[in-house]
């Protein structure tokens, strides 16, 4: 039986079976590109873990990010303060001001001490020693060194805390820099979009809370899972543009037919992004299911790539052919996408293995 | 002997806000100060781009109100280039803009507010069959069955019992000042999680026209939505096909049955403990709308549903005519703001000549206290005509009742009278809160019909939701500027930009917070938090400043919006001069 | 004009696959599992592959945060698994290639919470016999 403050407890207090995690897992396993297989792993690892304190600071923001959190489908906000995670620190969402907030965040580095998640969204001006952007008399600059002193691992949540984002368009007024800039002694995660696809935010810190660890990062230090692919390799219009269909304008006849966005300035062939699988609040549309190219707005530097109307130029595509053969390149992208699950299930086998090996432990 | 009260930061609210109060022996505040501790510069930025990109920066300026920004750019760009859009587009507009609404302001009330009056804690207290009574007494809301209440308090309660207390640790519960019923805070907890699994769908009309929420796309000249409905049936060509417009109205009933049977019945229930706040938390008794939701397009005011106005000094029988164009009505003072401007501190400045050189002149962090008797905050102080104006739900109510709108005018005689409050009630904290609900009322009744407009023209033929004919920078002339404006949640927002060359030259927007949360102007007039903190309260215990909290969250802060720089003459562009 | 949605010959490497899963489950007893929702299937990709597995004996519907479908498709040890998150979208889906799927059996946890109950119940009924 599971540990009292474990998770697990928590659920059967609620009189909530251990399917709810297990079907939670098989949800998580198939967004972070992790076996299938590994979900009653995780399931179990998951149920023996105590919520996983999470520390959650905004600095140069739109709130964006958190109101993207908050629609989250998979799971829900809800589950995730309820059940997940203990949400020590969030100024949006928390009931106490000023003072009582200062104290709670302290109170809750001080039990967390070097295990915390702490959550930064928006950049951190460093132009006139930070004075553009203060909390609680202090500098974001100054608050984001001592927080992030204590924690375990920074997860820069949306474009601007990844890679500066708006604030650090030109000219950069403020100075903006991304966290990864401050933080250098610390794992730094990047989450990246405008605002980001929830469930990764969300997958991401639930992947820490299960194995203890980060996902697998790539060269930009985001999870390979969701930004391992660009949104044109996973696009459902992917088949037009190897047609040599494309909208003219947003709204002739290749428009309402879902023909590809390329010629109106997609960026989608150069953005990485979860978009076009994922998809937005509860699996509904994209943006270019709905009719507009990608903004590229996960992508480092996306405001300053000229017109979001401009299109791609063919240096920017490399040697793929704007008009290919069209159910042959349909047929080789299938191949190619199982062929890259594969490899994808042999490279998270360890992953499995570790989680296995951790719910083990615990209940030795 | 006056006492310093500072709360920084002000949670469950957009950004970055700290509040200063003077207080009296008794806890009464007899001044206070409001500052927005947060500057990006974003209009800056936008300077040189393309028109047809600003949309997506503008929106940005934040993701809360996440379209507003969005919908005030694409209408300056098309102001300035006397760019028509399809009706098609128009509606699309209205469903997305009144999407934002109802959910902004259900959000606000549950997750923002709620926590001011509702005291987590006593819930546990609750019995289920009471809380059952209490819900079916006020309500036909489904859910509200003596289980369903145990469920969730089963759930607070295993919460509570765990030890990780999260967001609700340091939470003032407790505190004499919550008078809710323990029945009371169940049922308003209970729906605090009803209202975030609600407010997910609600988004969903956002993504079938804009691709996403928070952030959805926009488009100059129309909107990014092309109709497939012709496409085919399950064989989804684009988001806006038969499935996806069925959706929207499946959306939109869930609207408004929540408004009806959830929200609306809640502020009522809930207001009616806490009748003491309408008789404080007054603003400034001057209200300010730019008027919105046009049935025919932004040209024809005639056709809007919100008009546009001022009102000042409470007078409702008078309407004074506003025009955003003319130099001597809108414009934005820097007295108190750590600002400068080359004809000195002490002028105001309309957006198309507005000018912003930061200059830093605080105190250096960490700090505990402003210099209130200077400069304190990165917020400029707009004014029109010289007049300190409130904008956002209660000015619009009051401005939908003066004009004779006959749906407002029942509603809220209906909700006074049920509160037994005279119509003077209004100018209050909560008088504030209660026009969130109303106008929610108002705009999600008129969903439907706008729906209803956009399927007729779908049938009859009518797929254009883009005009492309002046979508080609070369159609433009040299030099067009212009001002696109909306009715925003938290109040009136205009965008003003100058084109030359087909690049923006200048860009400007004064945002509703800016109205509200400004600090005082160059004759030392306190903007409308402040005055509004300084009406009739007096703090119990200034370390659980609820009193504040509850006046501030009345207008639904909104500070990243608030705060903006920009300089017409793209010369040098930022001056740093930290003393 | 209409939109096809293209086959893209996806169906078919899957089932190839899970023939290969098959053969192995049967031989060694080495359970194995395909997410769909990670494949770029087109709607008719998708019915191809449901069409081409068929359904077999068992099905369950379970209610758990939002409905889950589970049925063993004509061949026997292959099971579809759809689970639909809050608002009825599929959230994952996959195909196991398994005797059982583990959702389907009683987690020792719960049977354990469940005895306990059980117990206390007949107990309770006991002590209410005794005052009666």
């Amino acid at each position: 039986m599971s540990d009292p403050g474990t998770i697990g407890a928590a659920l059967a207090a609620q009189g909530i079976s251990r399917r709810s995690l297990l079907k939670y897992t098989a949800y998580l396993a198939s967004v972070l590109a992790l076996p299938p297989m590994a979900s009653r792993a995780m399931a179990e690892a998951l149920a023996n873990t105590k919520r996983q304190s999470v520390i959650w600071l905004s600095f140069q923001e739109c709130t964006g990010c958190t109101e993207s959190l908050t629609r989250s489908f998979s799971p829900t906000l809800e589950d995730m303060i309820f059940n997940l995670i203990s949400l020590d620190y969030h100024e949006t969402l928390m009931a106490a001001s000023g003072d009582a907030a200062e104290a709670a965040m302290q109170a809750a580095r001080e039990a967390n001490k070097g295990k915390f998640v702490l959550v930064v969204d928006g950049s951190v001006s460093t132009g006139a020693n930070g004075i553009y952007s203060t909390n609680h008399g202090k500098t974001n600059l100054e608050t984001l060194k001592e927080v992030a002193a204590d924690a375990a691992a920074v997860l820069s949540v949306g474009t601007c805390a990844a890679f500066g984002g708006i604030p650090y368009a030109k000219p950069n007024p403020t100075g903006a820099v991304p966290v990864s800039e401050i933080v250098t002694d610390k794992p730094v995660v990047n989450i990246p979009g405008c605002p980001p696809i929830p469930e990764a935010i969300a997958a991401t810190v639930a992947y820490f809370v299960t194995f203890g660890k980060l996902p697998e990062l790539d060269h930009l230090h985001r999870p390979k899972s969701f930004f391992g692919d660009t949104i044109h390799d996973r696009c459902y219009r992917r088949p037009f543009y190897d047609k040599g269909q494309f909208a003219k304008s947003f709204d002739d006849e290749g428009a309402r037919a879902g023909w590809c966005l390329y010629e109106l300035g997609c960026k989608g062939p150069v953005t990485y992004n979860a978009c076009a699988t994922t998809k937005w609040n509860g699996g509904v549309s994209f943006p270019i299911q709905s009719g507009h190219g990608c903004l590229g707005c996960s992508e480092p530097g996306f405001w300053d790539r000229g017109s979001f109307y401009k299109p791609l130029s063919a240096a920017v595509m490399g040697n793929r052919t704007l008009i290919g053969g069209a159910a042959l390149a349909g047929v080789a992208a299938g191949a190619a996408s199982v062929a890259l699950a594969r490899k994808r299930r042999q490279a998270a086998l360890a992953e499995q293995a570790a989680a296995q090996k951790k719910a083990q432990e615990k209940t030795e | 002997m006056t006492e310093r009260v500072v709360v920084d930061p002000i949670t469950r609210i957009e950004g970055h806000l700290r509040i200063e109060a003077e207080t009296g022996p008794d806890g009464s505040i007899k001044s206070a100060y409001s500052s927005g501790t947060m500057v990006r510069g974003i209009e800056l930025i936008l300077q040189g781009r393309d028109p047809r990109d600003a949309w997506a920066f503008a929106q940005r300026i934040c993701g809360v109100c996440t379209l507003v920004h969005g919908i005030a750019s694409v209408r300056a760009v098309e102001n300035a280039l006397q760019y028509t859009i399809p009706p098609n587009a128009q509606l699309i507009r209205n469903l997305m803009i009144a999407a934002q609404y109802v959910h902004d302001h259900v959000m606000h009330f549950y997750h923002l507010h709620a926590l001011d009056w509702v005291d987590v804690v006593s819930a546990l207290k609750a019995d289920p069959a009471a809380t059952s009574q209490l819900a079916q007494s006020i309500s036909s809301y489904a859910k509200s069955s003596p289980g369903y209440f145990a469920d969730v308090q089963k759930k607070i309660k295993t919460f509570v019992e765990g030890g990780q207390l999260g967001i609700f640790a340091n939470g003032y519960w407790g505190s004499p000042l919550y008078k809710l019923p323990p029945e009371a805070n169940l049922m308003a907890v209970a729906h605090y999680l009803e209202a975030l699994a609600w407010q997910r769908e609600v988004v969903q009309i956002h993504t079938i026209f804009g691709g996403k929420n928070p952030h959805p796309n926009f488009l100059v000249g129309g909107a990014p939505s092309p109709i497939s409905v012709d496409a085919g049936a399950g064989l989804a060509a684009t988001a806006v096909n038969m499935t996806g417009l069925s959706q929207v109205k499946t959306v939109i009933e869930r609207m408004q049955a929540f408004v009806d049977q959830v929200y609306l019945p809640d502020t009522l229930a809930i207001a009616s403990f806490y009748k003491d706040w309408f008789a404080r938390g007054e603003g400034v008794g001057n209200f300010l709308t730019f008027g919105d939701f046009p049935e025919k397009g932004m040209d024809d005011p005639a056709s809007w549903l919100i008009p546009a106005g001022a009102i000042l000094n409470r007078d409702l029988s008078t309407i004074h005519p506003i025009d955003l164009n003319d130099p001597a009505q809108v414009q934005e003072f820097v007295a108190h703001s750590w600002y400068d401007y080359s004809g000195g501190k002490a002028e105001g400045l309309h957006p198309y000549a507005g000018q912003t050189n930061l200059h830093y002149s605080g105190p250096q962090p960490p700090f505990t206290q402003l210099d209130v008797e200077h400069d304190y905050s990165w917020l400029k102080s707009p004014r029109w005509k010289g007049n300190v104006m409130e904008v956002g739900p209660l000015s619009r109510v009051l401005m939908l009742y003066a004009k004779g709108h006959e749906p407002t005018k029942a509603l809220a005689t209906q909700a006074l009278t049920q509160l037994d409050l005279p119509l003077t009630a209004m100018f209050s904290t909560l008088g504030r809160t209660a026009a969130r609900t109303l106008e929610s009322k108002i705009i999600v009744d008129q969903m439907m019909i706008w729906y209803d407009n956009l399927i007729a023209n779908i049938r009859s033929g009518d797929l254009s939701v883009h005009n492309e004919a002046k979508w080609d920078p070369a159609t433009w002339p040299a030099e067009a500027k212009g001002v696109g404006f909306t009715e925003a949640p938290r109040g009136g927002l205009a965008h003003w930009v100058v084109i030359k060359d087909g690049k923006i030259d200048n860009y400007q927007a004064v945002v509703p917070s800016t109205w509200n949360a400004g600090p005082r102007d160059a004759k030392g007039q306190p903007g409308p938090y402040e005055a509004a903190l300084m009406d009739r309260h007096t703090l119990a215990d200034p370390k659980q400043p609820l009193e504040i909290q509850r006046t501030i969250h009345s207008f639904d802060p909104c500070i990243a919006c608030a705060v903006h720089v920009t300089d017409p003459d793209g010369e040098e562009l930022v001056q740093i001069n930290v003393t | 004009m209409t939109a096809e949605s293209p086959r893209t010959g996806l169906a078919d490497s899957l089932l190839r696959q899970i023939a290969e899963a098959l053969a192995t489950l049967h031989a060694k007893g080495t359970r194995d599992a395909i997410d769909l929702r990670s494949l770029p299937l087109t709607a008719a990709d998708r019915a191809e592959l449901e069409e081409a597995l068929g359904r077999g004996e068992v099905s369950a519907r379970l209610e758990i945060a939002g409905q889950s479908e589970l049925w063993e498709t004509a061949y026997a040890g292959v099971w579809w698994l759809r689970h639909m998150g809050v608002g009825d979208q599929v959230a994952a889906e996959s195909i196991e290639i398994t005797p059982l799927p583990d959702l389907l059996a009683s987690h020792p946890d719960d049977i354990g919470l469940a005895a306990a109950r059980l117990t206390a119940e007949l107990q309770d009924k006991a002590e209410e016999a005794r005052h009666v």
